[in-house]
């Protein structure tokens, strides 16, 4: 399954495809086959280990809500998740939790939850307000379903990814 | 040797310390301010007592919080470390009057060495090089010093005999410019130091820092450790040191130890000093002061003499003299170079970089030794110097050192704030620097710092492990913990994607709970 992601690095954009292999990902960067990568995680939080062709590079990763600090060496590069990334995901209705979660899209702290559990709700709907940087930003349904788990409250601080709802689906 | 011991300081060098008490069954006492409180050397101490805020003139500088803590643990000794109250002679007095020992050289010995006069006067006495110049002139009496200042030779530097930090100094080229100098410089120097005695010097460049490591017992024996170079500086503070010196030879190393020694002795000194000097292309060497404390590059004089000076200075301290080590003082063994490690961007004009420490690989093996305050987690404080550690190594012979030196910089990760680790390579790489071709000028003057490598290579592994990053954290979030499709690898992803180290929250001092 081939993952697409756009990143910035000092204001240059580039995209990069991840396709799953046994022990990481091939790796095609700006439309260019970089190979397969064999990664591992293991061990020291943040810490990567990578092999490309038997060639090993030693990684570390310092996540910053959308931003990534990337360690190599002695030298440290600050990457950018590109929001334009998320506007494209929206205009074509993609959602990027899969069906039962809904996870948060930003950091924030949960400034109103609209529904409990056992309730319904429809596609579109908006389910919960986070607000970060002062500003509020609604959460939608992607599909209709039923709330099986709410796992925050109000005043709650969430990090991007962090899963706020849990939910059936409800075929239509 | 004592039971309790002290330590009037923080950071790499009191964690050097409790090292040594540790080996040596003494307990150790650590002071601290607020947001020092998750320091190592507050975690690794048998006691510890807050001394108060941040701020050095709030906590580690008040000579009356320091001693309270003292008397409160018992300690019988206070070990001032480098820096901070260490050659401050009210603070030994004050440990001599609540009966504590202060490690370090009487304040009698501090005071003569503190005002370069009389250092100066001292050691001409005692036949100790001194570089020349005229130290009774006066600023209304212009005549007799172009006398003086005309038989020292220009350029000459006028002085401030209670100086420090570059203050009350004048570069003078010609005659002309020598009443302005000297009048400049008195003021500086009563507005500075509420002291306007001034003299005249002549000035020795292009010039080596040479400096040498000096034990004394008190009853009269005093052993030189041989010397270390530390001309590599910037803006007066050094960065590298070795042991020995390239420019040394075995003779002149012999009239070096035997200068110290006598400067040793002729201020009654007691404990560890260390007696700079200015060495010319001639190899003439000339005294410049003496530091009454450890120094900071002590460790390369431990590395090729093999002592501990630390467990030295404890054990004169507490009565002890001088072993009867069979170190030869003229045969240092190997070479050892230190790199001070700062928390500083070295692109940036080394602008100090504080915070996080969100990671660090520590450099091991063979000839190797790290003296350091980090650890994963550290939130480095913005109130004190911004040296982070020393690196230190020894081998064979200095290339080899050299060498070392790369293999332990590269394997040293310190990831959360900018170091001065690039420019250390760089320097390492600078074929001056490899020579030894170098004066106390030449980091300033020729040492160009390259800047940041464009079209990095290393850019493309940073985007591509970023990408892995947030593919990893998607995953972990997307696939509850009843999914069955969890191959070895998404469970592997999983588990370290939501560790991947997200920025904290602020440590307690940042929140002003601490």
């Amino acid at each position: 399954m081939a993952s697409r992601y756009r990143l910035e690095l000092d204001g240059e954009l580039h995209n990069i495809v991840l396709n799953d292999t046994d022990h990481g990902f091939n790796v095609i960067l700006d439309e260019m086959d970089l190979g397969n990568y064999d990664i591992t995680v293991e061990g020291i939080p943040g810490l990567f280990s990578m092999l490309l062709d038997q060639h090993p590079t030693q990684v570390y990763v310092q996540r910053d809500g959308r931003k990534y600090n990337v360690t190599v060496g002695d030298r440290t590069f600050s990457i950018q998740e590109s929001l334009g990334n998320q506007r494209s995901r929206s205009n074509v209705g993609s959602r990027q939790d899969p069906i039962g979660i809904l996870s948060a899209p930003l950091a924030g702290v949960i400034v109103e939850i609209k529904f409990a559990e056992g309730d319904s709700f429809t596609e579109g709907q908006a389910i919960l307000i986070i607000e970060a940087m002062k500003m509020q930003n609604e959460v939608q349904a992607p599909i209709s379903g039923k709330i099986t788990a709410v796992h925050f409250k109000p005043g709650d601080r969430v990090e991007s990814g962090d899963v706020l709802i849990e939910y059936d689906e409800v075929g239509n | 040797m004592f039971k309790r011991v002290l330590i009037a300081n923080r950071g790499e060098i009191a964690l050097r310390i409790q090292r040594t008490c540790r080996e040596l069954g003494i307990e150790t006492v650590a002071v601290y301010s607020e947001p020092d409180r998750n320091s190592l050397h507050v975690r690794n101490a048998d006691h510890a007592i807050c001394i108060g805020p941040g701020p050095a003139l709030e906590s580690y500088l008040v000579i009356e919080k320091i001693i309270d803590a003292a008397v409160q643990s018992g300690a019988e000794a206070i070990h001032p470390g480098y820096g901070f109250l260490s050659e401050n002679s009210d603070f030994a007095d004050a440990c001599d009057s609540a009966n504590i020992t202060f490690i370090g050289p009487p304040s009698s010995a501090m005071k003569d060495m503190g005002d370069k006069v009389s250092a100066r006067q001292l050691m001409e006495k005692a036949g100790v090089p001194v570089v020349p110049g005229a130290e009774d002139i006066k600023v209304d009496d212009i005549e007799s010093a172009k006398n003086a200042a005309t038989k020292i030779g220009f350029p000459l530097m006028v002085k401030a005999s209670a100086g420090g930090g570059g203050r009350g100094i004048r570069l003078v080229q010609k005659i002309e410019d020598l009443e302005n100098a000297m009048r400049q410089s008195a003021s500086e120097a009563q507005s500075s130091f509420g002291n306007p005695t001034i003299f005249l010097e002549k000035y020795v460049s292009p010039a080596r820092h040479i400096e040498v490591q000096i034990m004394a017992d008190g009853e009269g024996n005093v052993r030189a450790f041989g010397e270390r170079e530390c001309s590599i500086q910037r803006r007066h503070q050094k960065v590298i040191e070795e042991a020995p010196s390239i420019a040394v030879t075995p003779e002149i190393r012999k009239k070096l130890c035997q200068a110290a020694e006598l400067a040793a002795l002729s201020c009654g000194y007691k404990n560890a000093g260390t007696v700079e000097f200015l060495m010319g292309p001639d190899s003439e060497f000339y005294f410049l002061e003496m530091n009454a404390r450890l120094q900071v590059e002590h460790p390369v004089t431990e590395l090729v003499y093999g002592v501990d000076l630390v467990a030295l200075q404890l054990s004169i301290a507490s009565g002890g003299t001088l072993p009867d080590m069979d170190i030869g003082e003229l045969h240092p063994k190997g070479w050892a170079i230190e790199a001070r490690i700062n928390g500083e961007n070295a692109y940036k004009n080394f602008v100090p970089s504080i915070g996080l420490i969100n990671h660090v690989t520590l450099p091991s093996g063979p000839g190797v030794r790290f003296d350091s305050m980090l650890y994963d987690g550290l939130d480095v404080p913005p109130f004190y110097d911004s040296m982070l550690g020393k690196l230190i190594v020894w081998a064979e012979d200095r290339d080899l050192a050299i060498k070392r030196l790369m293999r332990a910089l590269n394997d040293l990760l310190i990831v959360g704030i900018e170091t001065n680790i690039p420019f250390h390579k760089a320097l390492l790489n600078n074929s001056d620097f490899q020579t030894g071709n170098f004066h106390t000028g030449w980091l300033e003057e020729k040492f160009i710092m390259p800047s940041l490598e464009e079209n990095d290579p290393r850019a493309k592994t940073a985007l591509i492990v970023a990408a892995v990053a947030q593919h990893l954290q998607k995953v972990a979030n997307s696939s509850p913990s009843t999914n069955n499709a969890t191959s070895k690898w998404v469970q592997a992803s999983r588990h370290s994607a939501v560790n991947i180290s997200s920025r904290q929250r602020g440590s307690a001092w940042r929140r002003g709970t601490a």
